[in-house]
């Protein structure tokens, strides 16, 4: 441990000096207590300083009052070496910060008992600090952690009351816009058949002509609050359903099927699943969910792209079953992964995207005890990841080969 | 005439809608607030096929679905929900609604071709029963 020492004698400080060095400590040697100050105010500062009361410029106790007042938290342990030996100067220096008291002319034993004494305070210090340390950073976890639980929560319940009460006005105004179209084309196809349509008049054709893209506007509008009001009630009644003993292959091969008219003809999917994986205990509709939202996301991802591939991997690590979705897309900017599991957030165009895809599964997949990541591959594209909790302990020869048939 | 309409919804909007474009293609349309004023309107006119909501204040259209069943058979059912929930869809079936659509309703053709199946269904009951009519009560009796 390093100790500072600040004495103005010469003579004095090389005793000192010399005592500490041979019993290995490293020694920071001042001759005053300005110098001393300045010492102790650099970030590395030793933690014992053993300081001569009588000094020119700043004397000891000056130095520990100042100390005392400018750092709170990373204070040195401080021994105040006097020649004082009355009570009342003990008190005195005590009273102004110092930790201990040693009277000169003091033994090398005594001296070195007390640093020992000192250095003990500092391990002690140290050891509440970084302590108090931990638990701040625990506690500001926890409390994201119910911050993030607590928004979900609320997202939740808001979204199920939130899209019924969309529901219905998007039913009149889908309703009616279709009405209307269908209204439009008889209006139209009638005065056509009479040679009734005004042929002169350039407002009326703009009319005539743009009036079905408007309806169509309004439809497609309709149909966009549509798939976001689905998205957020799936996003509610995520919870609904049973648990049952499922291969994840089956699972899979349902999502697939699923995803058939998404995936492009020039998109190569690779299944690399082995036979005897043992059964998983959860929602297989949910986990259909996950798979299809990896796979659409991948498939998104690769878009117009002429060549695309995407890989999927299950294996056993640590009894849990690991599953990796990887594609050949552009990967992930490294600004964008740190939101793409926030409810909404998207990159995709309005329309393309309600950002509630992997918010939703990564819900699911922790209810399921289990857990979901993104990272990019080395050699590009992204990779999520996930573990699903297996429905009994693997036994490295395999559940499946020792169950014997009836 | 294609056929008489019940439409019974609490929401005004939708009610006027649906209501529009079954004239618009021809049907024949009155429109309930909710369940109790959809039986009292059943009592009093010819009804064909009545298009009813779910969630309604006063009488709810599943306890409508169920009374109609009691009191006319005769009568097709088609459910429209916003609020989609297997209960609600079990409901519908258990109590034999012929069909249940959910809102937003963004294909109405899939409504127009409910409609169009329940009617069709009916006429072959009164054509059924119209032949009947006709028949001497004894050639029914005898058969076996
Ligand atoms: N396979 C992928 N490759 C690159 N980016 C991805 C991939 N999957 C997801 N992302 C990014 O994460 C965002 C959020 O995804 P998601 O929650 O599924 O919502 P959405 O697909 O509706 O945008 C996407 O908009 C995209 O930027
Ligand atoms: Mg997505």
């Amino acid at each position: 441990m390093r100790v500072l020492i600040a004495e103005d004698d010469s003579v004095s400080r090389t005793v000192l000096e010399a005592i500490l060095k041979k019993n290995n400590y490293s020694v920071l040697v001042t001759e005053n207590g300005v110098e001393a100050f300045e010492a102790l105010c650099q970030p590395d500062a030793p933690a014992i300083a053993i300081l001569d009361w009588m000094m020119p410029r700043m004397t000891g106790l000056e130095v520990v009052q100042q100390i005392r007042l400018e750092y709170r938290e990373r204070s040195p342990y401080i021994i105040m070496l006097t020649s004082r030996k009355d009570a009342q100067s003990l008190v005195q220096a005590l009273g102004s910060g110092a930790d201990d008291y040693l009277a000169k002319p003091y033994g090398p034993e005594e001296l070195l008992a007390r640093i020992r004494v000192g250095e003990r305070m500092v391990q002690m210090q140290n050891a509440l600090a970084d302590h108090a340390r931990e638990m701040e950073a625990l506690a500001e976890a926890r409390a994201k952690q119910l911050i993030h639980a607590d928004r979900m929560a609320t997202l939740g319940v808001l979204s199920a009351s939130m899209a019924h009460e969309i529901n219905n006005p998007v039913t009149f105004i889908s309703g009616n816009t279709q009405t209307l179209q269908r209204a439009w084309t008889i209006l139209t196809e009638n005065l056509k058949n009479r040679k009734a349509l005004p042929q002169d008049d350039p407002q009326i054709s703009f009319i005539l002509e743009e009036t079905p893209a408007m309806l169509e506007g309004i439809l497609k509008g309709v149909n966009r609050i549509t798939q976001i009001v689905k998205g957020l009630k799936l996003y509610a009644h995520k919870g609904a359903g049973e648990k049952t003993i499922c291969f994840i292959q089956d699972i899979l091969k349902n999502a697939l099927e699923f995803c058939q008219n998404i995936i492009q003809p020039h998109m190569e999917i690779h299944v690399d699943v082995p036979e005897d994986l043992p059964e998983v205990f959860v929602h297989p509709q949910q986990i259909e969910q996950v798979f299809i939202n990896l796979i659409t996301n991948a498939v998104h991802a690769m878009g117009k792209s002429h060549s695309g591939e995407i890989r999927i991997m299950a294996s056993i690590r640590e009894n849990r079953m690991r599953i990796e979705i990887k594609d050949k897309g552009p990967g992930i900017p490294a600004d964008v992964l740190p939101k793409i599991f926030q409810p909404f957030f998207t990159t995709k165009k309005a329309g393309d995207g309600t950002g509630l895809g992997l918010a939703i599964i990564k819900d699911i997949l922790e209810e399921h005890g289990g857990d979901l990541h993104a990272a990019n591959a080395v050699e590009g594209g992204a990779v999520f990841t996930f573990h699903l909790p297996l429905n009994q302990p693997y036994v490295q020869t395999g559940p499946l080969h020792l169950r014997r048939k009836p | 005439m294609k056929g008489n309409l019940l439409i019974v919804d609490d929401e005004k909007e939708i009610r006027d809608m649906l209501s529009r474009h079954f004239r618009l293609l021809g049907y024949d349309v009155l429109t309930a607030e909710h369940g109790l004023d959809a039986l009292s309107i059943l009592q009093k006119k010819r009804v064909d096929v009545v298009i009813s909501d779910i969630i309604m204040p006063e009488m709810d259209g599943v306890d409508l679905l169920r009374e109609i069943r009691k009191q006319y058979p005769m009568v097709r059912i088609i459910m429209i929900t916003g609020y989609v929930t297997l209960e609600n869809a079990l409901a519908c079936m258990r109590n034999q609604a012929d069909t249940c659509i959910f809102k937003p309703l963004n294909d109405l053709g899939e409504l127009e071709e409910a409609v169009q199946i329940a009617i069709a269904a009916q006429t072959r009951w009164t054509r059924k029963f119209r032949e009947l009519k006709g028949m001497k009560p004894d050639t029914h009796g005898g058969q076996s």
